[in-house]
């Protein structure tokens, strides 16, 4: 039973798309998701917006993703939606006869047409989107949660304006009701939530502020979490940095450079750690959403390690209604 | 050796790359290190978060090329450097403006709501600009050097196949399905299209094509003089990864879209592949060694602290300090090998490429000086027997 006190199950939403800049582990965050939302017994579908090699890699897949979901893994669905099939499904879906939906997105006026004209790729994807979360298996959803690897800021945002800057345009056009329904599912919280996906770089978070902003301001969308990826152990606890300096300007002076040297990295570092505490703070001020720092590994991630970042990254939780 | 090394007797240098690897902060590095040995340099990004202006001391960069104020690093040489980031509104009008034939046509396409919606906010809009814009900066007397900072593309080289596709779609056998002679009646794919997307967008796309139908010659000449400038010897294309695994996933992605198209990649950059040694700069190693992390040095460090820091505690940074360059110079060989094992896929692929490793700077690299040190601190290894 709902227990007031309780936070909110980070898995109830259906819809859970990520998004930051690039480089900064968006999919390690889809895939920890997938991860943790398998071991709770869910049944999750990755999303790709067109195939990048790194997903699969990063899931462990033992099948590739390919346009129709697979079960990639044991738990774990994906899909990747390509263009060219996404087309085939559109016109299908307004041309009864599957034959003669192939025949004409194949026809190469509508073929060169998609690849020139930039609108089409996006609202290809978006009508597919719609007909992965419509599947069902009797009365339930057959995919929940879906979690969708948005690409590169700029083009989510892009991705995420389409909608609107269709609107309008399609009076009387049967992607209206598409469009309408993709606003009011990305608008409802109690469906979607778009994840902020960060590092704990300067450049990162000054970026991910910025992009929090421009969602507020001109997107309706419902926000989730605010991931910091790869937060680093912190490399001198007891914080007093001037006590470092000096022992390191006094080895300096001595002639002991071994000792020096090595006093001058862990200055670096836990300069570094300094400089990052605060504006993290800062990040976390402007950005009111519940945040989830997940920490840094050595190394290339296993599959193992994704699923305890998974543990990790299943743990934001919203303040109950 | 230095980066501009990878410039010499070039025009066009492209940097191709996944997103987030620093992409822009190489360009410009690049760009500075080049001016320094005399050139007239043109950084141009069409990134669209604004990191270049960030790393040039330049706020505002806009559309408009602007030059760099890298008097003070170039002393007595020559070199100029100058950047501009591309707005692909801006670009786009500007592109229509010198194409289109009158003032009327000119109107009627920015009036369009199809046009307005494809040069605002449409990812793959990015990838014209970014081509049509290379076009007039080639020819412009002021640079002879251009390096392009090329936007992190879903499908690897969409900036490469724009132009050919928009021109080949302008063909007249195609579009003419799309528009129609009477300008009141749709072509027969128009009208497919009318009915899988709806009248209205149907007759703003068809005036659409019909105005840019008009234009197609000034954009299959673009594409065609873009297709022969790529193809040049003096055109190189440089890599630019990190090391992580995604990264270099996509990075060896990307050089195959590139051999595929018989451009080969001149050189790998993988970027904050190393933590320099604090004061060396070189690549850090294994950690000098103590022995014992106690006694007399301690002592003597502690003495000369007087009360503010007892042996013990420097004991324990010493400790900590180790332990860290330990880990850290691990993660510098894990990020070596990557990088050398990319360069032997290559190899695999069919490309030769020279691997060199940018460091990782604790700061980003957001002031000359910084970028400089970048340029400075690049490691150039021999191709891999």
């Amino acid at each position: 039973m709902p227990d007031p006190e309780r936070a909110v199950d980070p898995f109830q939403h259906r819809l859970q798309l990520c998004t930051g800049k690039g480089g900064v582990g968006k999919t390690t965050v889809v895939a920890a998701l997938a991860m943790e939302a398998a071991r709770r017994g869910y049944r999750p579908l990755v999303v790709e917006l067109g195939h990048r090699a790194s997903m699969s890699e990063i899931l462990g897949a033992v099948v590739p993703i390919a346009y129709e979901p697979h079960e990639v893994r044991p738990g774990i669905w994906a899909t990747s939606i390509e263009s060219e099939p996404a087309l085939t499904d559109y016109v299908a879906s307004h041309v009864r006869v599957r034959k003669l939906a192939q025949h004409i997105a194949q026809s190469e006026a509508l073929r060169r047409f998609t690849r020139a004209a930039p609108a089409v790729t996006e609202v290809l994807a978006l009508h597919r989107l719609r007909a992965l979360l419509e599947l069902r298996d009797g009365s339930t959803p057959r995919f929940h949660p879906v979690l969708v690897d948005l690409d590169a800021t700029g083009h989510a945002l892009m991705f995420l304006a389409m909608p609107r800057v269709l609107d309008g345009l399609l009076a009387d056009s049967p992607l209206q009701s598409l469009v309408q329904e993709l606003i009011s599912l990305l608008s409802d919280p109690a469906l979607t939530r778009l994840h902020l996906v960060t590092l704990p770089g300067e450049l990162p978070v000054h970026e991910t502020i910025e992009l929090h902003r421009e969602l507020v301001e001109h997107h309706a969308v419902a926000l989730g979490a605010l991931f910091i990826n790869a937060m680093p152990r912190d490399p001198w606890p007891d914080g007093d940095l001037d006590t470092i300096h000096q022992a390191l300007a006094v080895a300096r002076g001595a002639g002991l450079d071994h000792h020096a040297d090595v006093l001058a990295l862990l200055y670096a570092e836990a300069e570094e750690a300094a400089l990052t505490r605060p504006r993290l703070r800062a990040m976390k001020a402007q950005i009111p959403l519940p945040c989830v720092e997940l920490p840094a590994r050595p190394g290339a991630l296993n599959p193992a390690e994704i699923a305890q970042l998974g543990e990790i990254a299943g743990r934001w939780r919203e303040a109950a209604p | 050796m230095s980066l501009a090394d990878l410039t010499t007797g070039k025009h066009l240098v492209l940097c191709v790359g996944p997103g987030g690897v620093g992409k822009t902060t190489t360009a410009a590095a690049l760009g500075l290190d080049a001016a320094k040995r005399g050139r007239r340099v043109l950084v141009l990004t069409v990134d669209p978060a604004r990191r270049l202006a960030d790393a040039l001391g330049l706020s505002g960069l806009d559309d408009h090329e602007r030059e760099v104020p890298v008097g003070h690093v170039l002393g007595d040489v020559p070199g100029r450097m100058s950047a501009a980031m591309l707005d692909t509104k801006a670009s786009f009008d500007a592109l229509i403006d010198r194409i289109a034939p009158d003032e009327v046509l000119k109107r009627r396409i920015m009036g369009n709501r199809v046009y307005q919606a494809f040069s605002r906010t449409l990812a793959r809009s990015h990838a014209y600009v970014a081509m049509e814009r290379l076009g007039a900066v080639l020819d412009d007397p002021k640079y002879d050097l251009c390096i392009l900072d090329t936007p992190p593309a879903l499908t690897a080289l969409e900036i490469l196949d724009a132009p050919g596709r928009l021109s080949r779609f302008l063909e007249e056998g195609i579009l003419r399905s799309f528009t129609s002679s009477e300008p009141t009646r749709l072509g027969p794919a128009m009208k497919l299209f009318a009915a899988l997307a709806g009248g209205h967008v149907a007759r703003e796309l068809a005036e659409f094509f019909e105005v840019f139908f008009q234009l197609r010659h000034g954009f299959a000449e673009r594409a065609a003089r873009i297709d022969v400038e790529l193809t040049r010897a003096s055109t190189t294309f440089l890599l630019v990864t990190s090391a992580t695994r995604s990264a270099l996933l996509d990075a060896r992605r990307l050089s195959l879209d590139l051999t595929r198209r018989a451009l080969p990649v001149g050189a790998v950059l993988v970027n904050r592949s190393y933590l320099p040694h604090p004061r060396t700069g070189h690549p850090l190693t294994d950690p000098p060694r103590i022995v014992p992390a106690s006694g007399e040095p301690l002592t003597l460090l502690s003495e000369e602290l007087g009360s503010t820091s007892s042996a013990e505690t420097i004991r324990r940074m010493v400790t900590r300090g180790t332990e860290i360059w330990t880990q850290l110079a691990a993660r510098n060989a894990d990020r070596h090998h990557a990088g050398r094992e990319l360069i032997t896929a290559l190899r695999d692929d069919g490309t030769e490429a020279r691997l060199v490793r940018l460091p990782e700077l604790y700061r980003e690299a957001r002031d000359l000086a910084a970028l400089e040190a970048l340029a400075r601190q690049a490691v150039f290894e021999d191709r891999p027997a």
